[in-house]
């Protein structure tokens, strides 16, 4: 079985309750991280992302100055930041579809609503190493693909294969 | 995660697929036969909560007193929009981890006062007797530190509150589309100006 080193997994945990991030990092601590940076609203939270630059970013939603949505559009942001690739975990006591839509849409690669559980935690860090989702750009959106799955039903426009072969850039193959 | 400004070649593409850096991987990821579950790492988190819990007593009373605070301001404040959206906040957070603290039926309340706060079109309106109803019975079961999602009394009391919380928004829903509708029959309404002063000439 393949198993994450998370003794090398930085983190950064961004959640307005103290509780909560105690609880996420006793999590955290107990996978094996030990690099584990936390900040208490959007605004720190997008400081403390761009002083450590973690390999995952774990955020909530509801938070004061900007919240989780807003912090993550402002690190998918492809014009500015420098971590666009950054993995957002949204951890959140919102489990409305419409929050999950809008997280999706702001650029989050992963979705776990609270109450935290080890396993789901552990989870969506696995998903997130292990199957690391293509990007994509359109003029409106920049983050993990949506579509996890491709449906044989689907009847709209198809933009993806249409273009040129300029549509897929591996960035792993640049030097 | 290698820091990368992400690349298109083709600026009349209306989409591009970016296949990622997949430098996370090749760091933490230590090879085997097959992809599966980490049992042993989780069983260790699982204990470390559990010895955390000892401290989940204590914080769930602070977050209550939190909750009982801000209902007491925002009915203080006759339920101003920064008020309301305290008390929201405090339910919210305790919605997300009364179920990891012990407490699942608090926290099942407490999603209950945030739908019903969420869910009121003019909040103005909202019931300040069912927003202390369901701070207090936030706060009876932490007194009374019921953990059990099945205890019949505390049970009965939420099911309750949501049947009422339920009934009251979609009242005032259904209030608010038959005045809309109202309106829209009714031959426009001239508005009155406002002078510069602000006030109604």
């Amino acid at each position: 079985m393949a198993k994450i080193d998370f003794e090398k997994l930085r983190f950064v945990v961004v959640d307005d309750n103290t509780h909560m991030r105690r609880i996420v990092r006793t999590l955290l601590r107990a996978f094996g991280s030990r690099e584990i940076y936390e900040a208490e609203d959007g605004a720190s939270g997008l400081e403390a992302v761009d002083a450590y630059s973690p390999d995952i970013l774990i955020a909530d939603i509801k938070m004061p100055i900007f919240d989780g949505i807003e912090l993550t559009q402002m690190i998918r942001n492809p014009e500015g930041p420098k971590h666009p690739f950054l993995p957002i975990i949204v951890l959140t006591a919102y489990s409305e579809k419409k929050h999950v839509i809008q997280a999706r849409d702001a650029g989050a690669t992963e979705f776990l609503c609270k109450p935290v559980s080890a396993s789901a935690l552990f989870r969506r860090i696995q998903n997130v190493i292990e199957n690391p989702r293509p990007v994509i750009r359109t003029r409106n959106f920049f983050g993990p693909d949506r579509r996890r799955y491709i449906n044989p039903n689907f009847g709209g426009e198809e933009r993806r294969v249409a273009d040129s072969s300029s549509y897929v850039v591996d960035l792993n193959s640049l030097s | 995660m290698t820091e990368t400004t992400p690349t298109t070649t083709d600026s009349t593409a209306t989409c591009t697929l970016i296949l990622p850096p997949t430098d996370l991987k090749d760091k933490v990821l230590i090879p085997g036969k097959d992809f599966g579950f980490d049992l042993q790492a989780i069983k260790r988190a699982e204990i470390a909560l559990e010895e955390l819990s000892v401290n989940f007593k204590e914080w769930i009373i602070v977050d209550t007193e939190t909750l009982s605070q801000a209902q007491m301001a925002a009915e203080a404040s006759a339920f101003t929009p920064e008020s309301l959206d305290a008390l929201f906040n405090a339910a919210h957070d305790l919605k997300g981890q009364a179920c990891t603290l012990g407490y699942p039926l608090a926290g099942s309340i407490c999603h209950s006062l945030c739908q019903m706060i969420d869910g009121l079109p003019d909040q103005r309106r909202i019931s300040a007797i069912l927003v202390k109803q369901h701070v207090d019975a936030v706060m009876a079961i932490v007194r009374e530190e019921i953990t059990n999602a099945d205890h019949p009394v505390a049970r009965a009391v939420f099911k309750k509150l949501r049947e009422v919380t339920i009934d009251f928004v979609v009242q005032e829903v259904e209030r608010v589309r038959a005045d809309s509708s109202e309106s829209q029959e009714l031959e426009p309404v001239e508005q009155p100006e406002l002078s510069a002063t602000g006030a109604v000439s």
